[in-house]
């Protein structure tokens, strides 16, 4: 083999043209899903999230009759969707370490030592949790409609008029996958590990409910049922998107609250939590 | 690259952390081609400073261009045509050199075939051709260095800011790196800028050096004349009362100092200094038992300007 020195080869110059923004921005969440794709633990929760996916397909085709069809298909999807265990878990293993680990790596001052700015690095991360959170939510969400569609013998129809479902249960994920992100992506960027970030969504959400419930039952004042994340989320799922409450998780809520003040609450949280990202990112470039 | 317009340029460039004044009224420029050393002591604003270049900070006051760029709102066109290589590490677990670099250069704006073909291409030039599908954290101290060289020359950058590069090198690769750097500055198009404080790296590579201290510019120039500018002084060694000596050298105005146990005295080229120097020891009977020239490295050169600056910041303060 014939050795070459550094020298040897010498520098070589380069020409070519530089994309935009949002290419920097598909690039970053083309690389975070590629990496996250190695974590064990997150491969292990999206092969659960997908087991309704199997299910659907053992379901007898004579049990999807028109009143059954949305017991079926909600059952189906809030398998994997519990608010209190399930996607606080997931929210935080996919999103706990995407700014956390930069942090942790310096890599702030190679991200931002070129040509990106600090929105666009956000919007990549928020973008790459979309990318993750997509794969055990919207996703089997649709192929199991689909799978319902091909394996019952009702008519075209029916799954027209009953599209509604699947497109609230969409809404409904990306109301869900905004939240957790705005918060994971907060926690993320002020903790030093990320698995400070997973403990400490479980502890918002928990906390929340505990606190909201016990002023609620202590002052018999509905208002305070908005301090409880999951009562929020529970409440546009029901009363906003029209989807039924699943009867193996949740028990039925009062119809007290409106959804809008609820949807209200979300809004305020996901945004003070992006601009507290944004503050924290910049007072981290600052150090 | 824009012929006469200079690599960097700045105008009474401060930045203020609360009280704390990191960069004092820093006026500089530096033309675009060849290497510049920028010294300076723990705290001297070296890092600020290039905070602020990179448009990374917003100046408290004063102005500053980076290759014809406004600092304060063309950030991002400035770090298009800027490579930086930090002096920490920074690097992702459980990730090969080339997929590190092409990630980089990616986030730079190049089209992803583009940057997989460079990422190869740094990669070989800095030396880490064998290696550059290895996992990056299973890399020596030396060969991180050079993947951080890499990645800051991945996208074919006009200016080049090197933040210790040879930093826990052994002197094989550390004259490797600077032999790179060399390579790297022999292209007309490219300036570069090495922070460093192995004074006697950038004395092999750099033809101009930037020193600061406390946030200040302590000088600026060619390191050759710099260098030369403090070989005008003379090194007396005597048996008697060197204070003494000192004191009436001044009361003659013969710039002196003592420094461990040799007086300098400076302004040598002056032919009326010596005899004077002569005629002084001869009155005050002091024996003569060392007179000859420094020798002038840039050590002295940092030493001297850092302490002389010391000393006069000391003495305002106690005035």
């Amino acid at each position: 083999m014939v050795h070459m020195s550094i020298e040897s080869l010498g520098y070589k110059e380069w020409e070519g043209e530089k994309q935009g923004r949002m290419y920097k921005i598909l690039s970053l969440i083309e690389y975070e899903v590629k990496h996250a794709w190695s974590s064990t633990w997150i491969k292990i929760l999206i092969i659960i999230a997908w087991l309704p996916v199997l299910i659907v397909f053992f379901i007898p085709p004579t049990e999807i009759n028109e009143e059954g069809v949305d017991r079926i298909y909600y059952d189906l999807i809030s398998f994997t969707t519990n608010l209190t265990i399930w996607l606080p878990l997931m929210a935080g293993l996919i999103g706990g370490g995407l700014i956390a680990n930069d942090k942790n790596n310096k890599m702030f001052s190679m991200y931002f030592s070129r040509p990106l700015k600090r929105e666009d690095y956000i919007a990549g991360k928020v973008g790459s949790f979309t990318a993750l959170m997509s794969i055990p939510t919207i996703i089997p969400a649709l192929i199991i409609y689909i799978v319902i569609i091909g394996k019952s013998e009702l008519s075209l129809e029916v799954f027209i008029k009953k599209s509604w479902l699947l497109g609230a249960t969409w809404l409904y994920f990306f109301i869900l996958i905004v939240l957790f992100g705005s918060l994971v992506l907060f926690l993320s960027s002020v903790v030093k590990d990320s698995k400070y970030a997973v403990v400490g969504l479980f502890v918002i959400v928990i906390l929340s409910d505990l606190i909201a419930n016990i002023l609620w039952v202590a002052s018999d004042n509905e208002i305070y049922r908005l301090g409880s994340m999951t009562f929020n989320l529970q409440n546009i799922q029901i009363e906003f998107l029209g989807l039924e409450q699943s009867t193996i998780f949740n028990a039925r809520l009062d119809e007290l609250v409106s959804p809008w003040k609820s949807f209200a609450v979300i809004i305020g949280i996901t945004s003070a939590m992006a601009v507290l990202t944004l503050l924290r990112l910049l007072s981290l470039e600052e150090e | 690259m824009v012929k006469g317009v200079p690599a960097i340029e700045t105008f009474s460039l401060s930045k203020n952390y609360g009280f704390v004044k990191a960069v004092k009224e820093l006026t500089v420029s530096i033309p675009q081609g060849g290497t510049i050393g920028l010294l300076g002591p723990n705290g001297a604003g070296k890092s600020t400073t290039i905070r602020l270049l990179l448009g990374l900070v917003i100046p408290s006051f004063g102005e500053g261009k980076v290759l014809g760029m406004d600092i304060r709102t063309e950030g991002l066109k400035i770090r298009d045509r800027v490579g930086y290589m930090p002096e920490h590490d920074c690097f992702v677990p459980d990730i090969d050199a080339v997929k590190y670099v092409m990630h980089l250069g990616r986030i730079t704006g190049m089209l992803k075939a583009d940057a997989l073909r460079r990422a190869h291409e740094v990669l070989y030039y800095v030396g880490l051709g064998e290696s550059r599908y290895r996992k990056i954290e299973t890399f020596s101290l030396g060969m991180k260095q050079r993947v951080k060289l890499a990645q800051a020359l991945i996208h074919d950058p006009e200016l080049l800011i090197l933040d210790e590069p040879t930093t826990g090198m052994d002197p094989d690769g550390r004259i490797d790196m600077l032999e790179l750097i060399k390579d790297i500055a022999k292209h007309e198009s490219k300036t570069l800028i090495m922070c460093s404080h192995i004074l006697a790296d950038v004395e092999r590579v750099c033809d101009t050096v930037v020193i600061m201290n406390r946030g200040k510019l302590i000088t600026m120039g060619s390191l050759k004349e710099l260098v030369e500018s403090k070989k005008d002084a003379i090194i007396l060694r005597v048996k008697g009362d060197s204070n003494l000596l000192i004191d009436k050298f001044e009361r003659e105005g013969i710039s002196a100092e003592l420094r461990d146990d040799a007086i300098v005295v400076f302004g040598s080229n002056d032919p009326s200094t010596k005899s004077k120097i002569m005629k002084i020891m001869a009155e005050e009977k002091i024996q003569l038992r060392y007179f000859g020239k420094p020798t002038a490295s840039l050590e002295d050169l940092f030493l001297s300007t850092i302490s002389y600056e010391e000393e006069a910041e000391r003495r305002k303060t106690s005035a």
